[in-house]
């Protein structure tokens, strides 16, 4: 697959190309970024502030009824306490839900040193850095004009790849048939909510027979930069298409908003697959547990067609409260779902993470490998159904936890469903707990590595099974991150 | 109405005939547990714990039982083979002509003749918090109370047997049972019964002394129209062993709970359980150990077989204390299913805030080996016959280990429900 884009290997240009960059950046003050600026809702949320949303958007009639649908049973919800993480109350009128992206910043110079730092130790491109930190991502991108030859690459496959606001405007009928099929805008609070007040997000199309040549990633989408804190995605693979889609990045960002509320639907028809991978490295707030992101996303996948494929993979580091479940309900005869994971919580951060595997059609298949590493304070949850309906005749189920603890203070949780109905599936479901043993340690630093070096070989090597469902260059990022994320957590 | 407002109303006329009525703190904790109940309610779908077993069964038909108010001598309770000492109950009700008592050196008495001296001990396990624990203290009139002094050793198993009759009776059972330190034994509490429908609530607790060694067989072999409600909270000291089986065979929808409190370093606490369905019962089986503190070890092994339409539910949870290190803990689940209509849940938990410690569960839903069964075939076997065999092997296992007089009982019961007599 030597025509995809690759993120690490695009020439990296130096400091004074970056300054160079950043001094065209006049060029694009008047550019559609400035528009929204003048336009910030007070905090509070009513009808009109979801009417204001949508005239704002110039969207169709049935956009908005389908938004005030969803407020109203939003109302009628109560927030769900189940979970095995605590955060302080969310005051849903203190959110402004419509404000004006965050100022860029005029150059590298004013980045967080400490963002800076981590930039460096994860080997991250330099051109890329200051996109990364928030200075004007536009510049940067377009004067690589790495996103428009792309842009007209996907054109001509007939590929639509753009921001849901777009997709409304320009292919209403196809987001009009998708929208809200997946994840229904009553499934879940927080997805009633999004529902209701998502600004924007991103829509993939991907028509019959075609194979996405590159992998597809918000990075490459110009007005993506800033998605907001109720975003929407919806992917959609035709026949026998494939697209590999990938979700955020290794370097840290620092959202403004502390509740995140996403949504993310995937559907793949007939022969279809969808890979979709995550890297999460929000801002976990600091080592006393103030402040930081509340990460709480619906994600769903349905294997529509027969032979239809959709794979999760997701490396969450960051955010102080994950709480999220990459489904996948398997319709078609035969489809596969897929899911892949790490999370890793250090000092105070909670995750109550894993999946959903609803087996509905003949013959459906479903993997599961869950990663989960607790440090500091960091209480880790794996949380998964794997459901056999009744007509899901020799549905196959392979599930396997791991947890790796690593001091005295940290909690480890596993939370599987099994729900069977049906004689002929066959499952397994499998889960260990364990810590660094003392002996593997000593054999590693007898063989000349640091405490530090070894502790992290250690967890790569526990991690190895998810990172290799990675694109190549998202994995090794990922092993970076990780070493990055644990640091502080050993010794 | 209600089967709270029922339940509160039957305690209201039944109150002065309550055993114990006399006993002030008895009178103040079942009118708490009233409370308790009224403001709790029983659990519906919401509640995680009871999220596949329903208790819309319950209603306002079952009228408690209570020594005074129905002797139960109008009804025919067949002779129970046994050569072991025993207690049996009817309706909840002691059965003293049933019964017999020979062991020397150990109390086994009904608890209505004791419930004097055991203010402390009644509801003394912190796993009693649910809606069923509650309307127990509430409505509990009789049960078995048995004390293993400290150093005894005692030779037979002690039958505790529980007859319900079919007549619409809720019988609210409640065991105490305490074997002191060093001491030995083992106890065969069975739940039997007589076409019909009623309601079993049962609760044992069971509190076992340092270094002691005890073993509890518990059989729910009801009537298929009984609705059973059985909970068995043990507390284990440093140093012992407990041995815990839950076999659930009978009745219309059976909830089990075994809930363990490792609270002495070195103890030891091995739980199995088997779950044998058809027809459309349902089975639920609910098993949850906690680590309190370090170096113990627990090993959970739960099997289901589920044939017609019958559904089985099985949760295991394996929780582990901060700072109970050098824990060894296991679970497994196996699920067999017979039968297209069978359903099975299972949920294998872990619920761990220590670093130094070994916890590992496995979970499995799958049918008979189609290879294994064509091995047995080839031998000449016929299929029902080789089926029977795969069958009993696989849920066999829940006995390993069994006290030797009773494992012969069980493995009986095994081969009555797979309907095919004992394999020779």
């Amino acid at each position: 697959m030597s025509s995809q884009p690759d993120v690490s290997s695009r020439p990296s240009s130096g400091q004074a190309e970056v300054d160079e960059i950043l001094d065209q950046h006049d060029e694009y003050k008047y550019g559609f970024v400035t528009d929204m600026e003048q336009d910030v809702l007070p905090p509070g949320l009513d009808e009109s502030v979801i009417r204001f949303i949508s005239a704002k958007k110039d969207e169709p009639e049935w956009l908005l009824e389908w938004r005030l649908k969803a407020f109203a049973a939003w109302q009628k919800m109560e927030e769900p306490n189940w979970q095995f993480v605590t955060y302080a109350d969310i005051d849903y009128q203190a959110i402004s839900y419509f404000a004006a992206p965050k100022k860029k910043l005029e150059s590298i110079d004013e980045v967080d040193p400490e963002i800076l730092e981590t930039f460096e130790k994860l080997g991250i491109p330099l051109h890329e850095r200051a996109a990364l930190a928030g200075v004007a991502v536009d510049a940067v991108f377009d004067s690589v004009s790495v996103a428009t030859t792309f842009k007209d690459k996907l054109h001509d496959l007939g590929i639509i790849f753009c921001s849901i606001s777009e997709a409304v405007r320009e292919h209403p009928e196809l987001v009009r048939q998708y929208l809200g099929t997946v994840v229904p805008v009553t499934d879940n609070y927080f997805a009633a909510l999004n529902s209701a007040v998502f600004t924007d997000g991103s829509f993939v199309y991907i028509p019959k027979g075609v194979k996405c040549p590159m992998e597809l990633s918000t990075y490459f989408r110009i007005n993506a930069a800033n998605t907001g804190q109720f975003e929407r995605t919806l992917i959609i693979a035709d026949e026998s298409s494939y697209v590999s889609y990938l979700e955020g990045c290794t370097a840290p960002v620092r959202k403004e908003n502390q509740l995140h509320a996403a949504v993310v639907e995937l559907v793949a028809h007939t022969d279809a697959k969808i890979k979709y991978s995550t890297v999460q490295n929000w801002y976990p707030g600091d080592k006393d547990g103030n402040g930081g992101i509340y990460n709480f996303v619906t994600k769903r996948g349905v294997c529509e067609g027969d032979r239809s494929h959709i794979s999760w993979t997701q490396v969450e580091t960051g955010s102080a409260v994950t709480w999220k479940y990459p489904s996948c309900v398997l319709k078609g005869e035969n489809s596969v779902g897929e899911f892949y994971s790490v999370a890793l919580t250090n000092n105070h951060q909670q995750a109550d993470t894993g999946t959903k595997m609803v087996h509905l059609g003949k013959g459906t298949t479903s993997t599961i490998v869950s990663k989960g590493i607790s440090a500091g304070k960091g209480q880790q949850t794996y949380r998964g159904l794997v459901s056999i309906g009744p007509k899901a005749h020799n549905a196959r189920n392979h599930t396997q936890c791991d947890s790796l603890l690593l001091g005295k203070e940290c909690g480890a949780h596993t939370f599987p469903y099994v729900d069977v109905r049906n004689a002929s599936a066959v499952l397994e479901h499998e889960a260990s707990t364990s810590k660094i043993s003392e002996d593997q340690l000593f054999y590693a630093m007898q063989r000349g590595l640091s405490e530090e070096d070894a502790v992290s070989m250690i967890v790569n090597g526990f991690c190895k099974e998810v990172f290799k469902e990675l694109p190549m260059e998202f994995a090794v990022e990922a092993r970076k991150l990780l070493e990055v994320s644990l640091e502080g957590a050993v010794g | 109405m209600s089967a709270v407002e029922h339940f509160r109303e039957a305690y209201q006329s039944l109150a002065p005939s309550l055993a114990g009525a006399e006993l002030p703190w008895l009178k103040e904790r079942r009118e708490a547990a009233l409370d308790a109940l009224a403001s709790v309610g029983f659990p519906g779908r919401r509640n995680e714990d009871w999220k596949y077993t329903s208790v819309r069964w319950l209603g306002s038909d079952f009228a408690p039982t209570v020594a005074g108010h129905d002797p139960g001598d109008s009804i025919f309770v067949p002779r129970l083979e046994t050569r072991f000492d025993r207690l049996v109950f009817v309706d909840g009700v002691f059965s003293p002509p049933h019964s017999r008592v020979r062991a020397p050196g150990i109390t086994v008495r009904p608890l209505h003749k004791v419930l004097a001296e055991v203010e402390d001990r009644l509801d003394g396990s912190p796993q009693l918090t649910g809606a069923f624990a509650k309307l127990n203290t509430a409505l509990m009139d009789d049960g078995a109370y048995v004390e293993v002094p400290s150093g005894t050793a005692v030779e037979f198993p002690i039958e505790l047997v529980f007859v319900g009759t079919g007549r619409g009776k809720a019988a609210n059972v409640r065991n105490l049972i305490r074997v002191g330190d060093g001491g030995q034994a083992t106890f065969f509490e069975r739940y039997v019964g007589l076409p019909g429908k009623h309601f079993t609530n049962a609760i044992t607790e069971l509190s076992v002394g340092e270094g002691a060694r005890v073993e509890l067989v518990r059989l729910q072999k009801e009537a298929l129209g009984a609705y059973h409600v059985g909970q068995v909270a043990v507390r284990q000291a440093a140093n012992s062993v407990a041995t815990v089986r839950s076999i659930s065979v009978g009745a219309e929808l059976a909830r089990i709970e075994v809930r363990v409190e490792l609270e002495g370093e070195g103890a030891k606490s091995d739980l199995t359980g088997l779950s044998l369905g058809r027809r459309k019962q349902h089975h639920d089986q609910h098993v949850a150990v906690w680590h309190r503190v370090g170096n113990c070890e627990s090993v959970q092994t739960f099997k289901s077989v589920l044939d017609d339409s019958a559904r089985g539910v099985f949760t295991g949870m394996i929780g582990i204390a901060s700072g109970a290190d050098g824990t060894d803990a296991s679970q497994s689940g196996n699920n067999l299913l017979l039968s297209d209509d069978a359903s099975v849940q299972t949920r294998p938990w872990l619920e761990i805030h220590a670093d130094d410690v070994k916890a590992a569960h496995g979970a499995t839903v799958g049918k008979l080996d189609e290879d294994a069964l064509f091995y047995l075939r080839q031998r000449g076997l016929s299929e029902k016959r080789a089926r029977s065999i795969l069958t009993y092997a696989f849920a066999n296992a829940v006995l390993e280990g069994a006290n030797a007089e009773l494992a012969g009982r069980l493995e009986a019961v095994i081969w009555e429900w797979l309907g095919s007599g004992e394999w020779k």
